[in-house]
């Protein structure tokens, strides 16, 4: 139960107050570029968590036999050989990806939310926990992708994943869909977010500072007394 | 540099290049499956396009010659079961605003546009009221045979022209083959 609890801590954490692209600006790249559809926001996401995930747990099985001063760079090949079979395979079976992605399928190898995990991945952790903080990671900036890709297809399309919403009843603004478009939808949802964690943040500061000082009345201000009995005794 | 430090500065490079020569033959294995199975898909995908662009019963691709021939233009000639050609589909590839387009122009008998689709798009710059690739602006091309007389869309004037470039292309490709 504590365990479950943890993870959706983890979850939530991924999704708002370290957000990659939202709270620490990583991979502004791919989310301005290929945001300009709900589907390749999506698709792009689902690719980066894929990557991260094979390259993490690759880096895990490799880390008693790559010395850490080519921890990187091997780190790097690895990601780089994933992302090319995974667009070898997609121009194969699905070459619209491809082509929808164009120069970004490629540049996913130096995404900056897979570079930042490459550390994390190196040290001894379980397998269970690099695969689930990847899969955390992953997810979020595939959901963080897709939120922009949906606002932006919404706004100017009037469509959500092809489907008509607003198109017909209200007139698209094809502004969202264009590069200016991305960084005002960007900085749009980067403010709403910062707003939640920022609130959720205050409240747990203040949360525990109540459970201290709840604490400190329960054992009557003590504490200190009995810490400095122990002193004395040791003395 | 005594023989030990040496040996332990040569262990991460050996690494580096196990690595990278596995990873290299791995690409190659997965390309070397894949291969054919990438051209036929990329053959069915123009002829699904071609089919799009200009209905006729069968299909044959044509051979370019002389100008026509930069290496990435393709003809195609629709014909009727009979042999009669009932016209062409010109694929070909112009520069856009932030990269190539790449198109393909169905030019029926007449020298008439039958219909214009975008292939594949590194940048298809979307105006300021509609986008340079959608099928509202593309089917302004069909039933004329002048592209000339589609107004460009504001804001999207590069990628109007660039589409515009590859319908005049397709139907001079089509005036040379009929007069000879």
């Amino acid at each position: 139960m504590k365990k479950s609890n943890g993870t959706a801590n983890r979850l939530v954490k991924s999704f708002l107050s370290e957000n990659s692209v939202l709270r620490l600006a990583l991979g502004i790249c791919p989310a301005l570029a290929v945001t300009a559809s709900a589907v390749s926001g999506f698709s792009m996401g689902i690719l980066t968590l894929i990557v991260l995930v094979c390259s993490n747990l690759t880096m895990y099985a490799l880390r008693r036999l790559i010395p850490k001063s080519v921890c990187i760079p091997v780190y790097l090949i690895i990601t780089a050989l994933f992302v090319t079979v995974l667009q070898i395979l997609s121009k194969t079976f699905l070459p619209v990806l491809s082509d929808m992605l164009g120069i970004y399928f490629p540049l996913i190898t130096v995404n900056c939310v897979i570079i930042g995990s490459a550390k994390s991945s190196a040290e001894p952790e379980s397998a269970v926990n690099i695969l689930l903080d990847s899969l955390i990671m992953g997810a979020a900036f595939a959901l963080t992708l897709s939120a922009i890709g949906i606002i932006r297809e919404l706004i100017g399309c009037g469509t959500v994943f092809g489907f008509a919403v607003t198109k017909g009843y209200i007139q698209p603004l094809l502004l969202a869909v264009t590069v200016p478009g991305g960084f005002l939808t960007l900085g749009f949802l980067a403010a709403l977010v910062n707003k939640i964690a920022d609130k959720d943040e205050k409240k747990a500061a203040e949360d525990a500072e109540y459970a201290e000082s709840s604490d400190y009345a329960e054992n009557g201000g003590l504490s200190e007394n009995n810490s400095g009995e122990e002193e004395d005794i040791t003395l | 540099m005594n023989k030990s430090e040496s040996k332990s500065n040569a262990k991460p490079i050996l690494i580096l290049i196990l690595i990278f020569v596995i990873s290299a033959a791995i690409i190659f294995l997965v390309n070397l499956i894949t291969e054919s199975r990438q051209e036929s898909a990329e053959n069915e995908r123009i002829m699904q396009t071609v089919s799009q662009v200009l209905p006729a019963e069968k299909y044959e691709s044509v051979k370019l010659m002389g100008l026509d021939n930069d290496g990435e233009t393709q003809l195609f000639a629709g014909m009727l079961k009979n042999g009669d050609i009932t016209g062409y589909a010109v694929i070909c590839t112009v520069a856009g605003n932030g990269g190539d387009i790449k198109t393909a122009v169905g030019v029926s008998n007449g020298g008439v546009i039958s219909k214009v689709v975008i292939m594949k798009s590194d940048d298809i710059t979307p105006g300021f009221f509609q986008s340079a690739g959608s099928d509202d602006y593309l089917k302004q091309f069909e039933g004329i045979s002048d592209a000339n007389v589609v107004s460009p869309i504001p804001g999207a004037e590069t990628s109007c022209s660039a589409i515009k470039d590859a319908v005049n292309r397709a139907i001079e490709i089509y005036g040379n083959y009929q007069t000879n």
